[in-house]
């Protein structure tokens, strides 16, 4: 096997090996703990209760049931945050790790080709495709965006594995706290995350055109109360997601 | 052996019997799949649905990332065309094979992306390296 394909593969490995680490730092430090639990279970529990009543409700629903939908959505919402908040320890920790161990490849790979592209990537691409890399030969790939890649495909999948299914990538309501912790070295972070889930929930729409001031059995949340005043315009609007 | 069972068990409803009968989570796994392999099939769970879109997308990637590879393809056309092909073959899927209305999943687009970015990561990244092994090993 020559050098450059033993790159190759120990990349991949090296990108495994990494996505492992971050499940296994996120399982100590989140998933293990009894507020974690008690969080997912609840979001789980509400988000299927509120798509159950959404679908049942009619043009014709009184105001009474309308309003209970609101507050059901933003108990959901609370908690939601409050896990994406328990989840956002491991995500400094992965940070910090990986810090660490990308500054120790880096210098490990500096200056290798590590593969062969079989394309010449885009102009803007090969900042990081040819980063450090000598000649202008751009179908030279460096550690950089051959690890990139990995990452994005083999952390995705390993979430994916761990949530059951796709499905925690997806659902509206949990969105969040998924999208927060996936690949945070990666292309998306917490601010893609969050924008993500706004972006879902100004599709499915409020009962009514009303800002959340409802404040009467939802349980304490500072997180809740700061997010439910600076979204209430964003909120407040929208129409149906239907999946 | 059916008819054996019955006799000392209550009648089960098709997916517990089938939990039953095979064990479990790898049996409800099995059904999903049966069912994405079946033409025309019922989904009530839309996230099972768009799961199984989901892993046919990662598959095709892997597929198609060996294929590019060992043949090789290179260039953007090869790129054009395993979006072509995994767009177009999980079009086919959804609304031919099993004839789902797109609208209770958010559109045709919701659909499309559905791990699309995962799937392409996979596909480069298998596409890598295979040619790098083959053609430069």
């Amino acid at each position: 096997m020559s050098t450059m394909f033993a790159d190759t593969v120990l990349i991949v490995f090296i990108s495994v090996c990494t996505a492992l680490l971050a499940e296994g730092i996120t399982w100590v430090l989140v998933y293990r703990t009894e507020k974690y639990k008690r969080l997912k279970a609840e979001v789980e529990k509400q988000s299927k209760k509120l798509e159950k009543k959404k679908e049942t409700i009619t043009e014709s629903a009184g105001r009474q049931q309308k309003k209970k939908i609101e507050r059901q959505e933003e108990k959901l919402k609370n908690n939601n945050r409050d896990l994406s908040m328990v989840r956002m320890k491991s995500m400094f920790a992965i940070g910090f790790c990986f810090t660490a161990l990308m500054g120790m490849f880096n210098s490990i790979f500096d200056g290798r080709v590590v593969a062969k592209l079989p394309f010449i990537p885009l102009s803007y691409i090969q900042g990081l495709s040819h980063r450090n890399l000598l000649g202008e030969d751009y179908t030279d790939c460096s550690f950089i965006f051959l690890y990139i890649l990995c990452t994005m495909s083999i952390r995705q999948i390993s979430v994916a594995f761990s949530s059951g299914g796709a499905k925690g990538l997806r659902n509206p309501y949990s969105r969040s706290a998924e999208e927060m912790t996936l690949v945070p070295t990666s292309n998306r972070g917490v601010r893609m995350g969050l924008v993500k889930w706004l972006n879902n929930r100004m599709k499915a729409p409020l009962p009514q055109n009303k800002c959340m001031d409802q404040t009467d059995s939802l349980p304490p949340s500072t997180a809740g109360s700061f997010i439910k005043s600076d979204l209430c315009p964003v909120l407040c609007k929208g129409t149906r997601q239907t999946n | 052996m059916s008819g054996a069972r019955r006799k000392e068990e209550p009648p089960l409803s098709h997916p517990q019997q089938h939990l039953v009968a095979n064990g479990g989570g790898g049996a409800l796994r099995g059904s999903v799949w049966g069912k994405a392999l079946r033409s025309d099939s019922a989904w009530e769970d839309k996230d099972e649905f768009l799961d199984v879109i989901y892993w046919f997308r990662q598959i095709i990637a892997v597929i198609l990332g060996v294929i590019w590879g060992v043949v090789p393809l290179k260039g953007f056309v090869g790129i054009a065309i395993f979006c072509l092909i995994n767009a177009g073959v999980l079009y086919l899927y959804f609304s031919s094979f099993q004839q789902i209305d797109e609208e209770e999943y958010g559109g045709t687009w919701e659909l499309t992306k559905e791990g699309f970015m995962t799937s392409f990561a996979l596909f480069l990244v298998v596409w890598i390296i295979f040619y790098t092994a083959i053609h430069y090993d």
